[in-house]
């Protein structure tokens, strides 16, 4: 884990959310394969750590579970976003670009100066 | 945001509780997440195996998943700490012989603690029944070219503490008074303080019952009044709570009593009752300046320092010193000052309790040593069962916590006991040192106490969880599980840590032996100091007659006349005697006085001395030898040339040249003059060694005394007011003490019934009695360094037997192999006793540096007595043989074929 952690998490945590809001109602293994599927090697390493992710999202309310039939007929535990979750995400997701924004246009200025 | 973080705060709290639900179903989600993934690769082509085994590792393993989903369901630091101790405890109760042996001795360790803390705390810092004891001080006066260090006040002095309302918020005069109250014709004597009013207000004391005095009972011709203590209401009274205004007689004058105090206020200790000391104006005066006889006592104000309450006296000392008629004063170096109560009290207990407090702390040491060691020896045992749950994904750090889990049940449970433990000592210490000491213990555990004996244990814990812990956060589960046999084997480096704690515990207890061995032999050397007189055989008592009835010189010089003559002619007495101040009696009084023809040069406050009064035969009752002229005969009585004796300390300071015999010197001015007759040894007074120290107060040994003829003077009070208390001395065989004790009281009786005997001690109690705190530290120095030897032993035992249980099969093997038996004692006992001599080693090293600081309390002894350190040494290779033969037997016994086919 170490000092990505932090970022890793909520990144994470952006990820499941918007995942969630693209697919609808989803369980776990789904998520991390789409989360694959779209971050390319990212979640690769594990998808262990994507339940704490959810477990921390849905104490703070932000998704809610329960337990549901798969596609192919397996019991297994749904999330869904609640509407705190659908607030919390576009929050996040303007967060995240702002912050991405700075970073690019610091990242170039950086570029010019040296 | 904030109510998010409660929210998930609040759902956490509530994973930890529905922990079995919560697990069940993260289970069956991990379950389900793995099928899926295996039907996905499946699908993708891959073999069944293959299949289970890329869902498995893309998960990153199912338990460990569970294992960082768990940190964040619940709480987990909560959750592990519930779940570290309910398993601690399992551990625990599954080794009952270990956990026994643990808390044991800890508690012992624990509870030694916390007795002697409470003695110190109680002795040096908070007396019991004093709760502003850091701000009660004693003023005392000093006379420093007479030798008197610290001895009571004036009146006069007494007066200006009062005046100073800036410094002191109250203060107060005390002089003890032996009366006698008669209770169902029955006399008793009754030991009565008389106080000035504040007396009580000094100690924040309030009575039980009723009230204590006002100012206007204490002033001369007020009517009686008397507060009650505890002890005499309770043992005279049956605690009747009708003894309120009821009067009682004192020598036979009435007195109202108008109060009872409660059970912890008994000062000065003992004390039966207090009555107004009622001093009149005149005594007040600036002419009684230098007239001590009152122990005074004040109240600093709060917020006042002691600095400056000395800079108060200072100031006090020089202007009454600027006065011409200070003179004698000024030559005398006089100065006032004040001592903190605790340390006035008990100053002199102050090294031997910091030296206890170090040795409890040393056996504590060896106890924390013992239950490491314990802890070290299971950890090899359970390094597999670590590395598992290792494996099984516990962080290193959970690993740490759950041993010091255990190691903190441990401790808690020897906290239970050692406050038990404690509280008992307690109570035994109480019995066992003087009574002015033990009124300052504290009765029970108080606050101060528990909070030291949490925070000990606390301490303890961590000492002797350490060790383990680290041993186990460096467990590699690889290692571990590879080497399939269970890896019970030690690694070197905690062999190595075991051999540390034995060793360093040996040497510890060689320290406290070494410093119990000096402090004995010291007690033995000061046991055998010549006093100056023989206190085998002697039995003494003490009366004191009411001035009331006797009030002339005839009449005082009758009674005892009378009295010593039935006294002589019991069975078994060589000869009787009456005199005071006694030898070790505890009161004392000193006095300057003039010789005849000699002028006193300007600047040298004169002749001083201390006094006594006896009876003719005093000096061969108590076997004081007559150095010069003759001892006291028939013809000294009442009316005849008044006649002094001297003892060798006064002959020696104002007749160096040795002809003291035939000059003549007076008390007071007006006194007739008195011819020296003899010169008698001088005694030790109050202590066997060291500055002498009675009721008057302190002053260097070597003191000059002057004895008056009792039947001459007759029996005057030297210390102001009626008639002094006064000692008989039988000399009888050290054999018939105790009958003789018996017709003490009656031959009183038969010359005065209404006297009561009391105090009837042998001379030998009383020197006993004098060195009672030191005896009793030594005691106790004794018990601990004896329990440090116990503890060191069963310490070097377990591990002994612990390595040898470990060796078995190599025993065994080495056996088979053609080793004897008696290869193998040499090889366990060889280990054992090189862990002994290394510890004797450090031992020694360490005991003559520390003993180095110990040689100003010790009597005639060197701090490096190689005699001790010979003896001390032997007992600890005894004990030490003893541990390892124990083991080294077994390994003797040891069954080849048994042992191998263990394999």
């Amino acid at each position: 884990m170490g000092d990505k952690k932090d970022v890793w998490q909520g990144t994470l945590a952006l990820m499941v959310l918007k995942t969630l809001e693209t697919l609808g109602p989803l369980h776990g293994y789904g998520i991390a394969r789409r989360i694959e599927q779209t971050s390319g090697d990212l979640l690769a390493v594990n998808y262990g750590t994507l339940y704490p992710a959810l477990l921390k999202l849905e104490q703070e309310g932000y998704i809610a579970s329960e337990w549901g039939v798969s596609d192919n007929n397996r019991r297994a535990k749904f999330y869904k976003l609640t509407r705190a979750g659908h607030k919390q995400l576009r929050r996040e997701a303007r967060e995240w670009s702002e912050t991405t924004a700075i970073l690019a246009r610091f990242l170039a200025r950086k570029e010019h100066a040296s | 945001m904030k109510l998010r973080l409660l929210r998930a705060g609040w759902m956490r709290l509530r994973g930890a509780f529905a922990r079995e639900r919560l697990e069940r179903e993260l289970s069956e989600e991990l379950a389900s997440h793995v099928e899926m993934h295996v039907a996905d690769n499946l699908r993708a082509g891959m073999t069944a195996q293959e299949a289970r085994r890329d869902a498995l590792m893309k998960l990153g393993g199912v338990e460990q998943t569970k294992e960082r989903y768990r940190d964040r369901r619940g709480w987990p630091l909560l959750e592990n700490a519930i779940q570290d101790l309910a398993f601690g405890w399992r551990m625990l109760r599954k080794n009952p012989g270990f956990t026994l042996v643990a808390v044991l001795t800890l508690a012992l360790g624990i509870g030694a603690n916390t007795a002697i803390f409470a003695a110190v705390n109680g002795i040096l810092f908070h007396p019991a029944g004093i709760p502003h004891a850091d701000r009660v001080v004693a003023v005392r006066v000093r006379y420093e070219t007479l030798n008197l260090s610290s001895i009571v006040i004036s009146p006069t002095d007494f007066r200006d503490i009062q005046d100073a309302t800036d410094i002191f918020s109250a203060a107060a005069l005390e002089d003890s008074a032996d009366l006698k109250i008669t209770l169902d014709a029955v006399p008793h004597r009754v030991l009565a303080a008389k106080v000035s009013w504040q007396w009580f207000e000094v100690f924040d004391a309030r009575p039980l019952l009723g009230r204590v005095f006002v100012p206007e009972e204490d002033q001369p011709k007020a009517g009686q009044e008397a507060v009650l203590s505890y002890g005499m209401w309770k043992s005279l009274f049956g605690s009747d709570a009708g003894i309120l205004g009821r009067t009682i007689a004192l020598n036979q004058t009435p007195y109202r009593v108008i109060g009872v105090m409660g059970p912890e206020f008994q000062f000065p200790n003992p004390t039966d009752l207090w009555i107004p000391i009622a001093l009149a104006r005149e005594d007040f005066a600036a002419g009684n300046r230098f007239n001590e006889n009152y122990f005074a006592v004040a109240k600093l104000k709060p917020g006042v320092s002691h600095a400056r309450a000395q800079a108060f006296l200072k100031v006090l000392t020089s202007r009454v010193l600027t006065d011409p008629a200070s003179e004698y004063a000024k030559n005398s170096r006089w100065a006032v000052f004040a001592v903190p109560l605790p340390q006035f009290l008990y100053g002199d207990l102050r090294t031997p309790l910091l030296i206890l407090l170090g040795a409890v702390g040393f056996v504590l040491l060896i106890a924390c040593a013992n239950v490491a060691g314990l802890l070290l020896a299971r950890a090899t045992g359970r390094a597999r069962e670590f590395a598992v749950r290792a494996a099984l994904g516990a962080s290193s750090g959970r690993l740490v916590r759950q041993t010091l889990a255990e190691s903190g049940l441990l401790a808690g449970s020897g906290l239970l006991f050692g406050l038990l433990t404690g509280w008992l000592a307690l109570r035994y210490l109480r019995n066992l040192v003087a009574l002015d000491v033990s009124a300052a213990l504290p009765s029970g555990i108080d606050l101060y106490v528990l909070l030291f004996a949490a925070a000990v244990a606390a301490l303890s814990a961590l000492v002797f969880g350490a060790a383990p812990a680290l041993q186990y956060s460096r467990i590699d589960p690889q290692d571990n599980l590879k080497s399939g046999r269970g890896a019970n084997t030690a690694t070197r480096g905690s062999k190595r840590f075991r051999n540390f704690l034995v060793s360093g515990q040996l040497a510890m207890a060689l320290v406290l032996l070494v410093g119990a061995g000096l402090f004995l032999k010291s007690l033995g050397r000061m046991q055998q100091v010549d006093v100056g007189f023989r206190p085998s055989g002697l039995l003494t008592a003490a009366v004191t007659l009411p001035g009331n009835v006797y009030h002339t010189a005839e009449k005082q010089s009758a009674f005892f006349r009378k009295l010593l003559d039935r006294l002589s002619a019991v069975p078994g007495v060589s000869s009787a005697a009456a005199g005071y101040p006694l030898p070790f009696g505890g009161r004392g009084a000193t006095s300057s006085f003039s010789i005849e023809n000699r002028v006193v040069p300007a600047g040298d406050p004169g002749p001083h001395g201390g006094i006594a009064c006896v009876t003719t035969d005093y000096f061969s009752a108590l076997g004081i030898s007559i150095k010069q002229g003759r001892s006291f005969n028939g013809q000294d009585r009442l009316g005849s040339q008044p006649v002094m004796i001297i003892d060798e300390n006064l002959a020696r300071e104002y007749w160096p040249a040795g002809d003291a015999l035939g000059k003549r010197m007076r008390r007071n001015d007006g006194d007739p003059w008195a011819t020296i007759i003899g010169v008698v040894t001088a005694v030790r007074r109050t202590r066997v060694i060291g500055a002498e120290s009675d009721s008057e107060g302190q002053m260097s040994a070597g003191k000059g005394v002057y004895y008056y003829p009792l039947l001459q003077v007759g029996n005057p009070d030297l210390y102001g007011g009626a008639p002094a208390t006064t000692f008989l001395a039988i000399r009888g065989t050290p054999g018939n003490l105790s009958a003789l004790a018996k017709s003490i009281p009656a031959a009183v009786q038969e010359v005065d019934p209404a006297q009561p005997v009391f105090d009837v001690q042998t001379m030998e109690q009383r020197i006993a009695a004098s060195l009672g705190p030191r005896r009793s530290a030594i005691d106790l120095l004794t018990f601990f360094a004896a329990l440090a030897l116990l503890l060191s032993g069963i310490g070097l035992f377990a591990l002994v037997r612990y390595t040898v249980a470990q060796r078995t099969q190599e025993i065994g093997v080495r056996i088979a192999l053609g080793a004897t038996r008696a290869d193998v004692w040499r090889m366990v006992m060889g280990q054992g006793l090189r862990l002994v001599f290394t510890g004797l080693a450090v031992g020694c090293v360490v005991s003559v540096a520390l003993a180095r600081v110990l040689q100003t309390e010790l009597y005639d002894v060197s701090a490096s007595d190689p005699g001790t350190y010979v003896a001390v040494a032997a007992g600890l290779v005894l004990t030490a043989l003893l541990a390892c033969w124990l083991p080294a037997r077994r390994a003797m016994r040891v069954d080849p074929m048994v042992a191998l086919r263990y394999e």
